[in-house]
């Protein structure tokens, strides 16, 4: 073995590695930028999805809002409560845990309640199907049921039942919004557990005309505005809405609305998805 | 994040994140030097050994390398590998070395080697990198031999050198160039995404 | 450690045993590629002499050429002609007869040209009877006053070759470093 050559192939290698660790050793101290090292430890704990359900692009950017004081430790929805209690301790705050949020379609008006305009035989897609004729519902407002809410889903917390109606798992459900961003009619909200009054109906048609096109639509009556003790819920534009900072939740606006579009789930916490139990009644 | 078993890193590679089907990594030889399956293999193989062999080093050592030089760091080590690679091939196996040309030197710029050294082998211990080297070289071997077997049937109407298709049968001059190895890439990609897509419905 | 002092030592360090390794891993696999480019050439320059001849290798100015003898006369030379191809370099080995008149025979010893068109030159998979058609025309073929080429007919001249139909640049070119390169290797030889 030729011990000038090994040497010579060494020591020109290591004098490129020299040189070049000098220059970035160098670089190093001159371009240093302070990261926090907050950011590193919360990417640690965070999911990781990139699902963007914060609003920031990425989880690193989440991790760098949080540490900035932008984002609130408990702004990853994905990782819920107990991410936010690891975010708050690397951030040494305490948390007031943010409720769970889970989608909600708000809309009933699933095969059996609506009215038809005709046969849809386009494309599988709720979008598409916007563009063209609103597909087979005449409900104009209404959920279209061609799943894009369930295709968007990353988690598989939705499904498209029999009567053509988004049914969202709240376990599986993290909150991430993409059913609400893809939504082509705004049929899917996030709302807290708490919220359990809930107007089911966007059609904003007039009584008369609402009525023939879903039997649960809300006809905006007014029923529920005269009965609520509360002054929480007004009927604006032809359709019922909830003012969550002054409904306790009573359930009396449910019990009076007469096409049933207003939805009042009872105390105990387990909150069933309203869907296909709602739609056989 | 959940851990993954051991099967499941080794296995996450051949299919779920298939280096070059579902990450798109490492197109360049992929492209390149698929015209015929017996180059697809040996490019798969070598780049396999490349990934192996940094990952495990760059595993072994991930706590003494400082972050700010750990680029530079794994590019020396993988170039080291690519070049024992490339001499080893040059040594025993010269047909093969001629015809891959100057695309195993440009394994230490694939980006699916780089990347794994980045996203894994540089977080996880030794074992785990291996198996997930193991499971990227796989896919990406597999992935190759896959499309230089169709490139080369199609193309030259021989399968490692070996008549496959019936006499008459009319080459397809495109399947060797690289327009053919981008429509078949475009295809497998396809194909890939529809099977997922089923498996998911 | 401070961090300037670990990068420096780190990167250095990984870049001396990467230098040293490979060092040694050279001095083991280069015997071996050498042997093995050396059989290559060996057997290009035996395959455009003619058979039965003692072989010299000699070198002038800078042209490493072969002399091939016959009881103690020159009747062949070799050497090694390269130029550009369509997309690579094209090395020819070739044979020519001791008065610089005619072509023994030419080999291809690397060639990078566009596969199935410009790599017909070497070998022509759609010439099944004879693969190597193209280059077994040089053999015996005349060199004064310039080797030419025609497309899509036989060679009607004894200088005339027939240029493979999609692969005339790559055929061209090979008829064009022959005619150059023969004749400056005349004048080195012939001195």
């Amino acid at each position: 073995m030729d011990i000038q050559s090994i040497l010579i192939a060494a020591g020109s290698m290591g004098g490129l590695g020299l040189l070049f660790a000098v220059i970035l050793a160098i670089a190093n101290k001159k371009l240093h930028v302070e990261e926090d090292p907050r950011v590193t430890e919360i990417m640690d704990v965070i999911p990781n999805a990139n699902c963007g359900g914060c609003g920031y692009p990425g989880c690193s950017a989440f991790a760098d809002g949080v540490v900035k004081g932008e984002a609130p430790v408990n702004g990853c929805p994905v990782g819920g409560a107990d991410v936010a209690e690891l975010v708050a301790k690397i951030m040494g705050v305490e948390v007031n845990v943010a409720e769970k949020e889970v989608a909600q379609c708000q809309c009933q008006g699933g095969m059996e309640e609506i009215a038809y305009q005709g046969e849809y035989q386009g494309a599988q897609s709720c979008i598409a199907a916007t563009l063209v004729s609103g597909g087979k519902k005449l409900c104009e407002f209404g959920c279209l049921g061609l799943g894009d809410c369930a295709a968007a889903c990353q988690f598989g917390a939705i499904i498209i039942s029999e009567n053509r109606l988004p049914v969202i798992d709240p376990e599986k459900c993290v909150a991430c919004g993409e059913c609400v961003n893809v939504c082509p009619r705004d049929i899917m909200e996030m709302h807290p557990l708490s919220h359990r009054t809930k107007v089911l109906c966007k059609n904003h048609d007039i009584g008369r005309y609402a009525t023939k096109v879903c039997t649960k639509a809300c006809i905006a009556c007014g029923a529920c505005e005269r009965k609520c003790p509360f002054d929480a819920i007004h009927v604006i534009d032809n359709l019922a809405v909830i003012d969550y900072e002054k409904c306790k939740h009573c359930g009396l606006c449910a019990t009076v609305c007469p096409t049933k579009a207003i939805e009042h789930k009872k105390k105990p916490r387990k909150p069933k998805p309203i869907p296909e139990k709602e739609a056989e009644e | 994040m959940k851990e993954k078993t051991a099967i499941q890193e080794l296995i996450k590679g051949i299919w779920d994140e298939n280096p070059v089907l579902v990450q798109l990594l490492g197109l360049c030889p992929t492209l390149a030097v698929t015209s015929s399956a017996e180059n697809g293999l040996a490019m798969g193989l070598a780049a396999t050994f490349v990934l192996l062999c940094s990952s495990f080093l760059v595993s072994m050592f991930r706590k003494m390398i400082p972050g700010q030089v750990r680029i530079a760091a794994y590019i020396v080590i993988i170039a080291t590998f690519v070049t024992i690679a490339d001499r080893f091939l040059a040594a025993f196996v010269p047909d093969i070395s001629k015809s891959l040309g100057p695309f195993i030197p440009l394994i230490i710029v694939n980006c699916m080697i780089l990347g794994r050294q980045e996203a894994f082998a540089s977080k996880n211990g030794i074992g785990r990198s291996l198996l997930d080297a193991m499971g990227m070289g796989l896919g990406f071997t597999i992935t190759l031999l896959v499309l230089s077997s169709i490139r080369e049937i199609l193309g030259s109407g021989t399968l490692f050198g070996m008549r496959v298709m019936w006499e008459s049968f009319a080459e397809w001059g495109v399947m060797t160039q690289a327009p053919g190895a981008f429509i078949t890439l475009g295809c497998l990609i396809a194909g890939a995404n529809w099977i997922n897509a089923r498996r998911k419905a | 450690m401070n961090s300037t002092a670990k990068i420096i030592i780190v990167l250095t360090l990984i870049t001396v045993i990467s230098g040293g390794v490979l060092a040694v891993l050279d001095t083991y696999t280069k015997p071996r590629i050498e042997a093995y480019q050396n059989q290559l050439k060996k057997e290009a320059v035996s395959e455009v002499l003619p058979d039965n001849v003692k072989v010299e290798t000699l070198e002038k100015n800078n042209l490493t050429y072969y002399k091939a003898t016959k009881n103690n006369k020159v009747v062949a030379y070799a050497f090694q002609v390269s130029g550009g191809g369509y997309q690579s370099e094209l090395v020819v080995m070739v044979g020519v007869t001791a008065d610089f008149s005619e072509i023994i025979a030419a080999k291809i010893i690397s060639q990078v040209e566009t596969p199935g068109l410009g790599t017909k030159i070497e070998k022509d998979p759609s010439n099944k009877e004879h693969p190597t058609w193209f280059m077994d025309q040089f053999k015996g073929l005349k060199i004064n006053p310039a080797i030419t080429y025609v497309k899509n007919a036989k060679p009607s001249k004894d200088t005339e070759v027939q240029a493979i139909t999609g692969a005339t640049i790559s055929s061209a070119a090979i008829v064009d470093i022959l005619n150059k390169q023969i004749k400056a290797a005349k004048a080195i030889i012939g001195e």
